[in-house]
């Protein structure tokens, strides 16, 4: 009882206590202190990874992202907010998931249904709508990106998600990817032209363009 | 071509408002669970907290700017002289007009 009770207390006092001590704890051999990270950071790693993953597969590369944290605590060096440390970590294993999945996982080219086709004329004649229609119109936009972005590389797929559908400046992109700047920048103008090459296949007048053409 | 790439521009529009739109995050405290159960299963990590290390990284981003700047130092005082005798001399004509002792110490 009195264990228990300590046991409580303790917990308490380590989630008072800052990053930086709670590491050195763990790296002391005090395995528990690391759940006190995993409670501060995992909303966030799961936020960053369900940008760039599946829904069915968060889980898992969440858990690696944990994983890997904990192997390479004693790299963390202090210079920077682990926040920031987890978010590299969290985005390297994405894209070391799509490396590993990016041929199994491709999307044929006839998921592309009739319900896309209507969300994308919607989309075109500008209709707003009730609720319930929007958050339909909303998976189907998913599963169309969802479908662009399975036809880029893994490299492509990964940085045009931070710096165009994320937003990240280039630099930061760079960091978290342990990239050059001058890489980013070329893969992200290349990667974006792409995706736009391909949602633009999709477009009924291009569409008719394509069949003209043929 | 210019109303593709209207349309073009509608559709990236609505695709980046659907990426952007936050999925609400269900975590479970079976998941946490199962994370701990195999990090519990690794070999334990050992190691201490580099602390200083942000110290290092901004010496060694300050080394490169303040050797140049010492090797700058050193050309134009090479160039144009130091200037020592001068100073002194003039010292010497403020502070000591008639004790020389003290100026010829330093030069020599």
């Amino acid at each position: 009882m009195i264990s228990k009770a300590n046991d409580r207390d303790m917990g308490q006092d380590i989630s008072q206590l800052q990053d930086i001590e709670i590491i050195r704890r763990v790296l002391d051999g005090d395995l528990d202190a690391f759940e006190v990270i995993m409670d501060r950071y995992q909303h966030q790693v799961f936020r960053l990874v369900s940008k760039h993953i599946p829904h069915d597969r968060r889980q898992e590369v969440a858990h690696d992202t944990f994983v890997q944290a904990y192997t390479s605590l004693s790299t963390y060096t202090a210079t920077g907010p682990l926040a920031h440390w987890l978010s590299k970590i969290a985005v390297r294993c994405c894209y070391d998931y799509w490396r590993e999945n990016h041929r199994c996982l491709e999307v044929t080219i006839s998921s592309i249904t009739e319900d896309h086709q209507t969300w994308l004329d919607h989309v075109l004649s500008e209709e707003s709508s009730d609720v319930h229609k929007r958050e339909i119109a909303q998976r189907e936009a998913r599963e169309i990106l969802d479908w662009a972005l399975a036809r880029l590389t893994p490299e492509e797929r990964m940085v045009v998600t931070l710096t165009h559908l994320d937003g990240l400046p280039v630099k930061e992109a760079a960091d978290l990817l342990g990239w050059s700047v001058i890489k980013v920048k070329v893969q992200a103008h290349r990667s974006r032209q792409k995706l736009r090459q391909l949602i633009s296949k999709l477009l009924p007048d291009e569409g008719k363009r394509h069949e003209k053409n043929k | 071509m210019k109303k593709i790439n209207e349309q073009l521009r509608k559709v990236e529009a609505a695709l980046l408002a659907a990426h952007r739109r936050e999925d609400e995050a269900q975590i479970n405290q079976e998941w946490q669970a199962e994370v701990m159960f195999h990090i519990r299963r690794l070999r334990p990590v050992r190691g201490v907290v580099e602390e200083t290390a942000i110290f290092d990284r901004l010496l060694w981003r300050f080394a490169a700017a303040a050797g140049l700047t010492a090797a700058a130092v050193c050309l134009y005082f090479l160039f144009t002289g130091s200037g020592l005798e001068t100073d002194i001399e003039k010292l010497k004509l403020i502070w000591d007009p008639v004790g020389f002792l003290a100026a010829q110490a330093l030069i020599s």
